[in-house]
């Protein structure tokens, strides 16, 4: 066990450090879920970028570092750190692309990813439907061949910021004599396609985080279908493992918001609460430290698996813990609608996407404990 | 960086484990409740002859001289067998406590002594009716009084007199006892699952409940996460120094390990963090267990209350989880 960090790792961390200080803007960013802030993320991404920092672990041509799992865990860790912007791409940068650098053609990769760590095309995920969230092998929608290509139909809901973004990615059932996870594709698609309607739906916050995605007769052609024909489901699943697991929630975002817990625990003079910001913090650093053992048994080349299950279930009750102890701790000014207000309905929204805790908690005692269905 | 153990690591725990399932059944747990031989006894023997006793022993002592970091995972399964005994007091504090060259330390490694310790973390001392030797901060004004423990297979004894921080030996000794709770508490977990997809009620296996797979996934969710910070805290204690280039180092403004910039080596914290998550853990799985064993988990007859009893016995011991969370509240509140 070797928990020092090499010089190159050193290194890497200054200048991320270094460059953050001089870029992160002074100001937040308005709301991605707002036109304008939406844009002003989309230029953020771009400079991001063009530091190669929006996309370290990816090859250099498609605009990575090539970098590794420890290298990528000190940039998110100096990422969230420095108060940077939430990540507009992050559903395509870490559901979609992990994906597409699997099951992707050499072409889909070109064609796709370059475009993404610019933030030129920004994706939008369309796994739900109004019947089918947590029991997603239930859905619906439908591709039927024609021709070359595919036309999708139906209907796909709770696609975060689907208003303003640029291309989607989904399941469509493309044999109509298939069940749940049977005869499913995994299609890519532009929103601005003929016969696509994007719906914005507001959330509790009153901003259009949500939409919905009606789709008319959409002629997709065969190469924007990724993965094969029929194998949506093993495909998909790979993308919800990332998703549950390391990709989407590094520990650098919850430690960040733990050290800030810490700043406001110690000026109070409340011992209980003290003692639970502490003891949330500690749960900050188990994330943290289980996760670096999570990249020593992926460097090994053993899978995460059903574990990702109990890496969600865990994130996501910590940042809710983190934010109502914020809260908490704020008093009185805990009515403002300001930064530990937005991380809260934020961190509320975790227990509920990426497959419900309760979906989880069933993964973890059926696939990671054995107990029968 | 690379949080991982070695092959030989976790070799001695495999070793350890296979080793215990022969020298410690459930039986021979049970008979420690009555026969004080048995805390000296098999399972005693079979770990001093693996090396175990005297691990932290100089080798010229006779001992292995390893690191608590080549031993943790050990200790989780000495947890995970419950084996009855002053094994902690024995093999992990009395080292740090007895002076350089002590004849007693050979004694240790060969398994022929064990040592009872009373120190303000741990006031009552352990099995000081079958130890060769008690370590008290001053001298006994009076021969040890036994008390009751919670757990039948431990004996506490008490003696007037000041009590004195136990220091660096303290902090070894609650880390073994943290890695024993990770082994308890995985135990109670796997029995707990074992018993839930056999017994049925209302013609199905009871884990195939909603309500009770969401209790057994949360003693999972509690241990998996209670489980790095034990690691760490052997990682600490064996590089008790600020890592080269890491926030923690002289000259630095920021706080030692509470950045979010690389990593610090902090004893005091590291150690407490274990110890606070890994009783709420095991206490968890205690639950648990006994709840999804319904009324037969609440007898003698049935050998889970072992463990249980095992539990409350050690999520006091070397350091109550109140003594733990002050210390973590100073390492992260003091300097800000």
């Amino acid at each position: 066990m070797d928990l020092t960090f090499t010089p190159a790792q050193e290194a890497l961390r200054a200048e991320v450090r270094e460059w953050l200080a001089a870029n992160v803007p002074a100001e937040p960013l308005p709301s991605m879920d707002t036109a304008e802030g939406f844009a002003r993320h989309r230029e953020w991404e771009r400079s991001l970028a063009a530091a190669r920092l929006s996309v370290p672990t990816w090859p250099a041509e498609y605009g990575g570092r090539g970098a590794g799992l420890v290298e990528w865990l000190i940039c998110e860790e100096e990422y969230w750190a420095s108060g940077a912007p939430g990540r507009v791409s992050q559903n395509g940068i870490f559901l979609l692309a992990p994906t597409v650098l699997h099951w992707g053609t050499p072409e889909q990769k070109a064609r796709f990813l370059p475009k993404m760590a610019t933030a030129e095309e920004v994706w939008a995920q369309a796994w739900s439907e109004p019947e089918s969230g947590s029991d997603l092998a239930s859905l619906r929608a439908t591709a039927t061949p024609d021709g070359d290509g595919w036309r999708l139909s139906g209907q796909k809901t709770w696609s975060s910021r689907a208003v303003f973004a640029d291309w989607g990615f989904g399941l469509f059932r493309s044999d109509p004599a298939s069940e749940r996870h049977h005869g499913l594709t995994y299609y890519l698609f532009p929103l601005d396609a003929p016969g696509i309607t994007v719906r914005p739906i507001a959330q509790l916050d009153g901003e259009t985080g949500f939409a919905e995605i009606f789709f008319d007769d959409v002629y997709v052609p065969a190469s924007q279908v990724l993965g094969g024909v029929g194998k949506g489901w093993s495909v998909a699943m790979a993308t919800t493992s990332s998703e549950r697991g390391l990709t989407l929630r590094s520990p650098g975002r919850f430690m960040a918001v733990a050290d800030r817990l810490l700043a406001l625990a110690a000026e109070s003079g409340d011992r209980t609460l003290q003692d639970a910001a502490v003891g949330a913090w500690s749960d900050a650093d188990a994330y943290r430290l289980y996760t670096w053992a999570a990249v020593a048994r992926l460097e090994e080349g053993i899978e995460l698996g059903p574990a990702s299950s109990l890496m969600k279930t865990f994130w996501s009750e910590l940042d809710l813990k983190l934010h109502e102890l914020a809260l908490a701790l704020r008093g009185p000014a805990a009515a403002l609608a300001d930064r530990w207000m937005d991380g809260f309905l934020f961190a509320l929204a975790g227990p509920i996407y990426a497959g419900t805790n309760e979906i989880q908690r069933n993964i973890i005692a059926e696939r990671v404990l054995g107990l029968p269905r | 960086m690379r949080f991982a153990f070695t092959e030989d690591q976790r070799m001695l725990a495999a070793t350890v484990a296979e080793t215990l399932a022969k020298s410690c059944p459930p039986a021979l747990v049970r008979a420690a409740r009555t026969d004080p031989a048995v805390r000296r006894g098999d399972a005693w023997a079979a770990l001093a002859g693996l090396g175990l006793l005297g691990a932290t022993v100089p080798e010229d002592q006779g001992g292995l001289g390893l690191t608590p970091l080549d031993t943790v995972l050990a200790w989780v399964e000495v947890g995970r067998a419950c084996v009855p005994g002053p094994l902690v007091e024995t093999a992990v504090a009395a080292p740090l406590l007895l002076p350089k060259g002590s004849p007693w330390l050979e004694r240790i490694a060969a398994g022929e002594a064990a040592v009872s310790v009373r120190c303000a973390e741990n006031p009552y001392l352990l099995d000081a009716d079958v130890a060769d030797l008690l370590l008290l901060p001053e001298e006994a004004t009076a021969s040890p009084v036994a008390l009751d423990s919670a757990d039948g297979t431990r004996r506490l004894f008490t003696v007037a007199g000041e009590t004195a921080p136990g220091g660096t030996a303290a902090d070894h000794a609650s880390v073994a006892v943290s890695a024993q709770l990770l082994g308890l508490g995985d135990h109670l977990l796997d029995a707990a699952v074992a018993y839930a997809a056999q017994r049925r009620q209302f013609g199905k296996a009871i884990g195939s409940f909603q309500a009770v797979k969401h209790l057994l996934a949360d003693v999972a969710v509690g241990l998996r996460f209670a489980e790095p910070l034990v690691h760490r805290a052997a990682y600490s204690l064996a590089h008790p120094g600020p890592v080269p280039g890491s926030p923690g180092e002289a000259g630095s403004s920021q706080r030692p390990g509470t950045g979010p910039h690389g990593y610090s080596p902090d004893i005091a914290r590291d150690v407490s963090a274990a110890k606070v998550a890994v009783a709420e853990a095991a206490h968890r799985a205690a639950r648990v267990a006994l709840q999804v064993h319904g009324a037969i988990g609440y007898t003698d007859e049935l050998d889970l209350h072992l463990w249980l009893s095992r539990v409350w016995a050690l999520v006091p011991a070397w350091g109550d989880p109140g003594f733990h969370r002050a210390r973590m509240r100073a390492a992260l509140l003091a300097a800000r």
